[in-house]
């Protein structure tokens, strides 16, 4: 059986009667032989991995190498050509349980809502058709809103919010639709220094949760010391484990050939340089 | 004459009453579906759509005669939430860009409609009728209409709101949280549609975009939250509507021109006061 977590437990059950009842025993995700080609080019082939439920997982690769198109496929956003995605032992379409944070998420910042709206979304399809936020969706919020430390802001309008201050909202977000998957893409780039390392607290926090979180990144700095399981991506699967066992050179020249550089550490790990010559790292 | 006088004097006229009951419905109606319409930049769709009815007013013209106004109306509303749809359709499946879209069919309803409507004699007067609405010419069973089909897309912005602003927001967050986008999208398209036939007498098709757009861009400047907008805007579109036509009554211009310049006077003294706004607030955080 799975465990409710302890922020959740107060709420009364007939909030988690919408969406799909998980299968006990299976893992939090699990793809098979995913394939996906669009427009006519593959762009995953043959990907198969399974993730325990509260782990978190980076994917990395080079660009293009497929990461987003992963994630799509895993929120169900985008189905498979071939292969298959079960979260929690089923289909992904299925869930609501699956929060997904697009890189460009195509929101226009203008738009006239406050923080709290915004995370309060989240909650719509729990809420249902035509009823409105009950006492107990505005504590979840508010509850989702402190986790990420983001009480102060609740009624500033979005487009004040700071890189950071966007991602910790997405993070919020993602918390107040009692997500059990959490799919962020990309949640580091833009952001400065002091903000990455407060979102990558943040998130590590939700492991307190047992919410499963895929991140997608090009900073093989951040996945080797921030996550419990790698996942190396070109268009194919190279490699999937803890950052000690997939960041070995043999894997990483294959996935990015001459344009990296390695570098032994004083603990004996190896320090990775990303030189990027594919463009887009920093 | 006093000022209370000058209000009071138009409302010995039936026709001045119906006039007003039906340009302050019209304007408030149209400010709030006129708020999804800006914030989700659908202005074209919404003009497109108020073009695309030609035909179908043609079409009732022609089969019914001008004088029934319940089956023009009808014609009228189910060209407008075909088009509405087929536009929505398009958009999802064609390989040209949306406004592409929604231009060419825009273009070949309007030209057909048209055509259609030159076989009937004397069809200058329901063009123009047409371009330009009529608001004078409202009658009773028109105000009904009005109440019905306003009052219902009102009622239905009210049950989804929730949903339709997600969908207008985050069309990414809809899909994960499994909500039925697409009949949402759709939703919202056929709303603009009613909305805009609901409209048709008052405006007509020429000024219709601006009773979607102006009053809830206004109101876009001054709120900080959607709902305040919604309201603000459906406040300044009943007031535009009734200037308008107080304006139009004694200075005889055309009321569907005055009540949209009304809101158009309203839109720029928001815009002053909210770049003087910003002006300050940049000032004095130095």
């Amino acid at each position: 059986m799975r465990t409710r977590k302890s922020w959740a437990a107060s709420i009364p059950s007939r909030l988690h009667s919408r969406g799909t009842v998980h299968l006990a025993g299976a893992p939090a995700v699990a793809a098979t032989a995913l394939t996906v080609t669009i427009g006519g080019r593959p762009a995953l082939t043959d990907v198969t991995f399974e993730l325990a439920e509260g782990r978190q997982l980076a994917v990395v690769g080079p660009n293009g190498a497929g990461k987003t198109t992963l994630l799509r496929v895993l929120s169900g956003l985008l189905p498979p050509s071939s292969g298959e995605v079960r979260v929690h032992g089923h289909g992904p379409c299925g869930h609501i349980c699956i929060a997904y944070v697009p890189q460009k998420s195509g929101i226009d910042w203008r738009f006239p809502v406050t923080v709290f709206d915004v995370v309060m979304m989240g909650r719509v399809q729990r809420i249902g058709p035509i009823r409105r936020p009950g006492a107990i969706d505005r504590r979840v919020v508010q509850d989702a809103l402190a986790a990420v430390e983001l009480s102060d802001l609740a009624r500033r309008r979005i487009e004040e919010l700071s890189g950071g201050q966007q991602q910790r909202m997405f993070l919020a977000r993602a918390l107040a639709q009692e997500a059990d998957l959490i799919l962020l893409d990309e949640p580091f780039v833009g952001l400065d220094v002091p903000s990455r390392s407060e979102v990558l607290e943040l998130i590590a926090a939700v492991r307190d949760r047992n919410v499963t979180v895929i991140v997608a990144l090009h900073d093989l700095g951040i996945a080797a010391t921030s996550f419990d399981e790698i996942l190396l991506l070109k268009r194919r699967m190279i490699g999937h484990g803890s950052p000690r066992d997939v960041f070995v050179e043999a894997n990483l020249r294959e996935a990015y050939g001459s344009c990296l550089h390695l570098a032994e550490g004083e603990s004996g790990t190896v320090v990775v340089h990303d030189t990027a010559c594919s463009g887009g790292g920093r | 004459m006093s000022f209370v006088d000058s209000i009071v004097e138009p409302l010995r006229f039936p026709f001045m009453v119906r006039g007003l009951i039906a340009a302050m419905s019209v304007g408030g109606l149209c400010a709030v579906v006129g708020s999804f319409v800006v914030l989700r930049g659908m202005a074209f769709m919404g003009d497109a759509i108020a073009h695309s009815i030609l035909p179908g007013l043609a079409g009732g013209v022609l089969t019914a005669g001008r004088g029934d106004r319940r089956a023009l109306f009808g014609w009228a509303l189910g060209t407008a939430v075909l088009v509405a749809l087929g536009m929505g359709w398009i958009g999802e499946r064609a390989r040209v860009r949306e406004d592409t879209a929604i231009g060419i069919v825009f273009a070949g309803m309007f030209a057909l409609g048209i055509a259609l409507i030159s076989t009937v004699r004397g069809f200058a007067v329901d063009l123009v009728h047409f371009l330009f609405g009529n608001v004078l010419g409202v009658s009773n069973g028109d105000l009904v209409l009005i109440g019905a089909f306003g009052g219902a897309v009102l009622l239905l912005v009210l049950l989804f709101y929730k949903e339709l602003v997600v969908v207008s927001f985050d069309p990414t967050l809809a899909r994960t949280l499994r909500l039925p986008a697409t009949a949402y999208r759709y939703l919202l398209f056929v709303l603009v549609a009613v909305t805009v036939v609901v409209s048709l007498q008052t405006v007509g098709v020429g000024l219709m975009l601006a009773m979607l757009i102006v009053p809830a861009s206004t109101a876009f400047l001054m709120a900080r939250r959607l709902p305040a907008m919604i309201v603000v805007g459906s406040l300044l579109g009943i007031l535009s509507g009734a200037i308008g036509l107080y304006l139009s009554f004694y200075w005889s211009v055309a009321s569907g021109a005055a009540i949209v310049l009304v809101t158009i006077a309203f839109f720029f003294a928001a815009l002053l006061l909210s770049t003087r706004r910003q002006v300050l607030r940049r000032f004095t955080n130095g």
